[in-house]
């Protein structure tokens, strides 16, 4: 039943001859044909992504080392530690979920970018769809007042990390691009409107559409009016209020935290209540060559309250079943001192989603020369991972869907196996 | 067609493209008994092709021709006109024999199957084989006005035969736009606006086109058109990430815009490209290897797709991995064009020749048949007599351009049509086969034969098609199967390059820059950057569906920005130095211009009543004349090529 | 009944379902609510109401059971009252219900009774209290949650509440956090003694070291060349020794052939004569060998000591050099970590200020 919409404004007769010509079952085809009698509204979870830009190192974070520069602090879950730096997301342990075992083959910044946001290796003449357009076509609210996929930029902590990867829709269709907020203080941009006589303006404009509706009433023309139309609500819709962190208690704003991180997850946590499906945060710069000691020691503070909050937050709005939160960057770091790229082991964080939390998946090595360079347990690959994440959300990441030229596209690669630990 | 490579693109939904025509198609020659195209052969695609195709022949049966099904394969032919009883492939599916391993058919799909049998096998190739002459003799070159007549004549004859009529001839104001649009890539300004629509000369159509040609917009515009198709500016390139050098990518752009304004023919042009040697220092079409290949690299594979897609009007990509199973190539045809292109190496800066023994071994990328050597050939199993040691480009080419190549003019003449009418006359224009026919076939031979018979003259064929009728008919009008027709102009997004060009006219503005972000947002030059230039970010801002130019597929951020965006509230510096000049100009006067410097006319009646009295109705004369500008570039109207 | 119309009356049960929901729906968007189904696998609708505001009144969801399976509603700053409740009520697979900012009171809250599913119940600034819960939820077998503004709550009735239902968690609720926030306090206090610790052999370096930068460079270049001066001649002290070694090598083995030609002509006097030399030679030879040996391990040991001076300055002036940077990582952990601390110390008062 997800009503898609990338079929929905292609029409039935159209649809219906994309599942026959292709060879391949259409998921979606079937099962609206068993959908009768039930709301037609999509079905799935929203989705967090706190994307660390950069590569954190998994011994700073989440899996620490007899002997690493950090200390290992015991978490609400015995048997599972965290470094020293985390005390309050120790202490939400019993939500959360470490997949420890990542090894994902890419130490590129931008292709390993892109391999984590698609589950695919990049290629020159073709983009994937990044797994936040994906749950906006999914799983998003169709014509809703508010965009179903939004990414903020919570800053730059230091300037390196490689170029930057914008998430693409890709053959899902411009509508699932992300709405960009460049700064959580700033809200949306061009969203606040120019009042000088908006009203008028728009009064003005109105009668011309009227007339020239009427004159051409063709599908392109109404596809036009509607998106204007859904763009006016939005900016006069009560929910656009998210946007603006001003509406926050001052009591809440603090335990987020001053910082832009902070104030990117209440805004995470603002637009996931008011209808966006899926909110995406990157912060840059954890591209710690010189040693990941001091700069996460500076970093994990912030990035443990906001975090913690948005965790208990959730909890105490009810919401926390219902919001998958993913943390995660591109790869891990080097064991030790956390200096170099390494994507051989390392560790993602997810929380919530009604997902089987209060545990580590997988796990690296606790011996020898190195320790933490070896996975010890339960590889989880970046197709793997995608499969996870799209099975969790309520997305059936085996469909196929149509490229041009009859090209039927998995949405992830066949033979990726989703990580059943996590999924009750 | 952001994409007519090898995969996709963007939403790409080609195929569904093509399945759309037929049953519209088929559904006005009234005809009641099943089709092969229409109607039969998705069932087969999807239930026995699989055995029975391309990829595997099992009891030698191959199900992908008429041809090939009458002659059948071991069990008999597998169909028999009229007899259904005799024909193999019912026998085998009214016993639930067949599908092997799958669900039986259901008793709708049976009926098709049978039906179309008893009916003696009809198909839609057939239907259309009565519109296959052109109308005009093969081989000699015809001055633009009588291969208009024939356009026309052909548009026409195939509404007739539908009992459909043809939109009525688009006033001056439509044709205007729509043929600056095409030609020249943006909206007149006021003032050519003005002049056109002022004018009383009986030709001033054709004498705007002749104009319209030798502008050096021209050029521009279709070496944008043709950059983009070869590869979209904002795939990933050394701006925002990816490999691709932005500066020489654009390079080939003004190169190919030179080629188009000095008219060099068809030939040449895809000759200078496909032949190119040495450094890209003067010579930026040099970049197209690069541009079509893997990781920077050029490769015979890559060469291969583009060129099908690009110059030939084939989609060749299955056959890569395994022999094609709905179009009539194998995987040994598609390594044989592939080994021309083995020849050479190359990147973004450098093409080099190499010795090869003029044949390709199938590398190991391919799922089947690695390490097969394959003779240079081309498409259809024909071989160069040609024996030399390196660089079979030049073989490749000379076959290519000959006049007589079943696909080059063919490819070219259809997605000029395409570019025009946003629906190839074969669609989509880069899978021409057997089984996809043409929805005119004279038409196209028409276009194709006069193309040819021109030496390829890029300009002859659009003055021929931009001077018919079919081509400056209005777009206004519902019925959606006069359109499929050509008997009604489309009603198109414009494109991003479109867009910005006639905003920068609207607002005066040569730089209009729509980036928003403040300082700290990142840089420009891709460290850490979440903004490439204003260029860049305006195409991944407003990109159009390309596939498609019909489908409206712009959202919230696109009407945000026109909504609000600060620049676009600010008005333009003509409006400010206009007022400057003429502090007493009456607001009709200014309204007047407003309108001709957007939707290329005169405000009608009441559209004028209205502007007037919301000017009247503001204090600030700026504000007033700002805010009805604001109202124009926000019209649905200005954002479509009607 | 005959399966054909069997199959009929179904298919018109089905149609029929599918118009009214589609009606409600209609109507529930129209309100400015949004539906949407939570999860891929199981059948639970949520309804949100929280920006409608004021056009959500107890009337306009009367027909909200005929929408489907909902578990959860939001109904959130709405204009909602206890009689609306009754329609709530019918919902009976309700597992979450928001009913923060609306008038619902303590007597509304008893209609709730029949909502055997629900788990969470958010109450936050309504007009209902802690009491009106003491009396609701005994007879909600699976409530886990529920939310109240502090002023709705009293330290009495929500220990009679925890003591009845243990398993309820009521926020604001300091009993149950006060664990957690203590055990974040500690934590953050000692990631701050560590951050202070840290700074404090930072701040020592730069103010003792960074000074110094300017004066360690030229040190550094002199202990450098010094060094490598002393590496120099170390080198070929060991490769003159090395030579002498090989010469003595050399001229024993000469003497051992010479002395045993000697020996198989003990007559040859000239034979005894040249095999004398050769050991004088080689003796001589043998105590220069020695001679420059130990030259070698004197230069040896010279070299060693400018090497770890050479070294040791090396590594000062680094850190010297390095101090600025890491005394500002330090500010900046220390920065971090004492806000860190100032937030738990903020949320243990807090707790421990009601």
């Amino acid at each position: 039943m997800n009503t898609h919409e990338l079929f929905q404004r292609r029409d039935f007769l159209k649809l219906s001859a994309a599942g026959l010509l292709s060879g391949v079952s259409v998921p979606w085809f079937e099962s609206m044909a068993n959908a009768a009698g039930q709301v037609q509204r999509p079905r799935g979870k929203k989705c967090i992504l706190l994307w660390m830009d950069g590569g954190p190192s998994q011994a700073h974070t989440f899996d620490p080392k007899p002997g690493g520069e950090f200390k290992s602090l015991p978490t609400t879950v015995p048997g599972i530690h965290v470094t020293e730096k985390f005390p309050k997301l120790a202490q939400c342990m019993k939500d959360m979920a470490f997949l420890r075992s990542m090894t994902t083959e890419i130490n590129d910044h931008y292709d390993a970018k892109y391999y984590l946001h698609t589950g695919f290796r990049r290629v020159t003449n073709l983009e994937h769809p990044s797994i936040g357009s994906i749950a906006s076509a999914f799983v998003g609210l169709p014509n809703d007042d508010m965009p179903a996929f939004v990414t903020i930029d919570a800053g730059n902590d230091k300037g390196n990390g490689g170029r930057f990867y914008r998430s693409v829709p890709a053959y899902l269709g411009p509508r699932h691009a992300p709405l960009a907020v460049q700064h959580p203080a700033r809200g949306l941009e061009n969203l606040k409107p120019d009042t000088r006589g908006l009203d008028r303006r728009l009064q003005l404009l109105g009668k011309g559409e009227e007339r020239f509706a009427r004159e051409y009433n063709l599908p392109v023309v109404n596809a036009k009016q509607a998106a204007f139309q859904r763009a006016v609500n939005l900016m006069h819709s009560p929910r656009a209020r998210a946007f603006n962190l001003d509406n926050e208690p001052a009591a809440i704003r603090e335990q987020y935290g001053e910082h832009r991180f902070g104030k990117s997850c209440l805004l995470a946590r603002r637009l996931i209540e008011s209808g966006v499906s899926f909110v995406e945060i990157f912060h840059r710069g954890w591209d710690d060559h010189e040693g990941a000691g001091m700069r996460i020691a500076a970093r994990a503070p912030w990035m443990d309250g906001a975090m913690s909050t948005l965790i208990l937050d959730l909890k105490q709005r009810g919401m926390l079943d219902d919001v998958l939160i993913v943390w995660m960057g591109e790869f891990g770091r080097t064991p030790g001192d956390g200096n170099g790229h390494f994507c051989r082991a390392w560790t993602s964080m997810m929380a919530g989603g009604g997902i089987n939390t209060g545990q580590a998946v997988g796990a690296t090595n606790e011996n020898g020369k190195n320790p933490g360079d070896t996975i010890t347990r339960r590889p989880i690959t970046a197709p793997d991972f995608m499969a996870t994440l799209c099975t969790i959300l309520g997305i059936d990441p085996h469909q196929e869907l149509m490229a041009s030229g009859g090209r039927p596209m998995p949405l992830v690669d066949k033979k990726a196996k989703v990580v059943t630990e996590l999924i009750a | 067609m952001k994409h007519l490579l090898n995969i996709p693109t963007k939403w790409g939904m080609g195929l569904l493209a093509i399945l759309a025509v037929l049953p519209g198609l088929a559904a006005e020659e009234t005809v009641k008994s099943p089709l092969l195209e229409r109607d039969v052969l998705p069932i087969l695609q999807k239930n026995c092709m699989g055995c029975h195709g391309g990829l595997k022949q099992k009891r030698e049966l191959d199900l992908r021709t008429l041809p090939a099904m009458l002659k059948g394969g071991k069990g008999g032919p597998a169909v028999v006109a009229g007899k259904p009883e005799e024909s193999a492939l019912w026998q085998s599916i009214a016993e639930d024999e067949m599908p092997k391993g799958k669900p039986p058919l259901s008793k709708k799909d049976k009926d098709v199957l049978k039906d179309w049998i008893s009916a003696g096998l009809p198909t839609l190739a057939h239907l259309l084989k009565k519109y296959e002459k052109p109308l005009l003799p093969a081989g000699e070159k015809h001055e633009p006005g009588v291969v208009a007549d024939a356009v026309d004549g052909h548009v026409s004859g195939q509404m007739a035969n539908r009992g459909l009529k043809a939109a009525a001839v688009a006033g001056d104001a439509e044709f205007l736009r729509r043929l600056y649009l095409d030609l020249n890539g943006r909206v007149p300004t006021p003032e050519q606006a003005a002049a056109f629509l002022d004018s009383s000369e009986p030709d001033k159509r054709a004498k705007l086109i002749d104009e319209l040609l030798a502008a050096p917009e021209f050029g521009v515009h279709f070496g944008r058109t043709w950059r983009e198709w070869i590869c979209p500016p904002e795939l990933p390139s050394d701006m925002n990430s990816g490999r691709q050098p932005v500066q020489q990518s654009r390079d080939l752009g003004k190169w190919l815009a030179r080629q188009f304004n000095e008219n060099a023919t068809w030939d040449k042009l895809v000759r200078d490209i496909l032949t190119v040697k040495g450094e890209i220092k003067n010579q930026p079409q040099l970049i197209f290897y690069g541009l079509v290949g893997q990781n920077a690299q050029a490769t015979p594979s890559g060469s291969t797709r583009a060129i099908g897609s690009l110059f030939m009007g084939v989609q060749l990509q299955c056959a890569q991995c395994h022999d094609d199973p709905f179009r009539d190539w194998a995987q040994n045809e598609f390594w044989g064009l592939a080994g021309f292109f083995n020849s050479m190496t190359g990147n973004f800066s450098k093409v080099q020749s190499r010795e090869v023994p003029g044949e390709m071994s199938i590398p190991k990328s391919a799922f089947f048949n690695a390490g097969t050597r394959v003779p240079v050939g081309f498409l259809h199993g024909t071989k160069p007599d040609a024996k030399r040691k390196t660089d079979w480009r030049g073989v490749f080419v000379d076959w290519l351009t000959r006049r007589e190549n079943p696909f080059f003019a063919r490819a070219f003449a259809n997605r000029l049509w395409f570019q025009l009418f946003t629906r190839g006359i074969v669609h989509p224009v880069n899978d021409m086969r057997a089984l996809n026919p043409p929805t005119h076939p004279g038409l196209l031979n028409l276009l194709t034969n006069e193309f040819a018979a021109s030496g390829f003259d890029v300009k002859h064929l659009l003055r021929c098609i931009c001077n018919s009728q079919t081509y400056q008919r209005t777009s206004r009008g519902t019925v959606a199967r006069q359109q499929e027709l050509f008997g009604r102009a489309p009603m198109r997004v414009m494109t991003a390059d479109m867009l910005l060009e006639s905003l920068k006219i609207a607002y005066g503005d040569p730089k209009l820059d729509l980036r928003t972000h403040a300082k700290d947002d990142g840089n420009t030059n891709g460290e850490s950057a979440a903004v490439g230039d204003e260029y860049m970010e305006f195409h991944r801002r407003f990109g159009t569906n390309e596939e498609d130019a019909t489908d409206f597929t712009h959202g919230i951020p696109q009407m945000l920005t026109f909504i609000n965006h600060p620049r676009l509230r600010q008005g333009g510096r003509f409006l400010e130095d206009w007022l400057k000049k003429n502090p007493d100009i009456k607001p009709e006067t200014m309204i007047e211009r407003l309108y001709l410097g957007t939707l290329s006319r005169r405000p009608g009646t009441e559209e004028l009543a209205e502007a007037v009295a919301y000017t009247a109705a503001c204090e600030e004369p700026k504000q007033a004349y700002t805010d009805v500008l604001w109202m124009l570039v926000n019209r649905s109207e200005y954002l479509f090529v009607r | 009944m005959k399966p054909a119309s069997f199959i009929l009356a179904l298919l018109l049960a089905v149609t029929v379902q599918a118009e009214t929901n589609q009606a409600v729906l209609k109507h529930v968007e129209s309100l400015g609510g949004r539906v949407r189904w939570v999860s891929a696998k199981q059948e639970a609708l949520e309804v949100d109401f929280q920006f409608s505001g004021d056009k959500v009144t107890d009337a306009e969801i009367a027909r909200l059971p005929e929408l489907g399976p909902i578990e959860i509603l939001r109904l959130k700053k709405t204009s909602l009252t206890d009689a609306g409740l009754q329609h709530v009520a019918r919902l009976t697979g309700l597992r979450r219900l928001y009913l923060e900012h609306t008038a619902i009171t303590n007597t509304g809250l008893q209609l709730l009774a029949g909502l055997k599913q629900l788990e969470y119940l958010n109450l936050y600034q309504a007009q209902a209290t802690d009491e009106g819960l003491l009396e609701l939820a005994p007879k909600l077998p699976t409530l886990k949650q529920v939310h109240f503004h502090s002023r709705q709550v009293t330290a009495a009735t929500i220990s009679k509440i925890s003591e009845k239902l243990p398993g309820l968690r009521v926020w604001p609720l300091p009993g149950r956090e006060r664990a957690r926030v203590e055990t974040v306090l500690k934590l953050s206090e000692t990631n701050l003694a560590e951050a202070e610790s840290v700074m404090a052999v930072a701040e020592k370096d730069f103010k003792e070291l960074n000074p110094l930068v300017k004066e360690l460079k030229p040190r550094v270049d002199t202990a450098k060349k010094a060094a490598d001066a002393t590496h120099k001649k170390a080198n070929s002290a060991g490769k003159s020794a090395e030579t002498a070694k090989r010469r003595v090598v050399e001229l024993d083995r000469k003497f051992k052939d010479a002395d045993r030609q000697a020996r198989a002509k003990p007559d040859d006097e000239g034979l005894k004569k040249k095999a004398a030399e050769l050991k004088r030679q080689g003796d001589e030879a043998r105590s220069k060998r020695e001679e420059l040996a130990k030259k070698y391990d004197a230069e040896l040991r010279s070299n060693d000591v400018a090497q770890k001076l050479k070294r040791r300055l090396e590594k000062k002036f680094r850190r010297a050099s390095n101090s600025k940077k890491v005394f500002e990582l330090a500010k900046a952990e220390l920065e971090a970590a004492k806000l860190q601390a100032e937030y738990a110390r903020r949320e243990h008062k807090a707790l421990n200020g009601k």
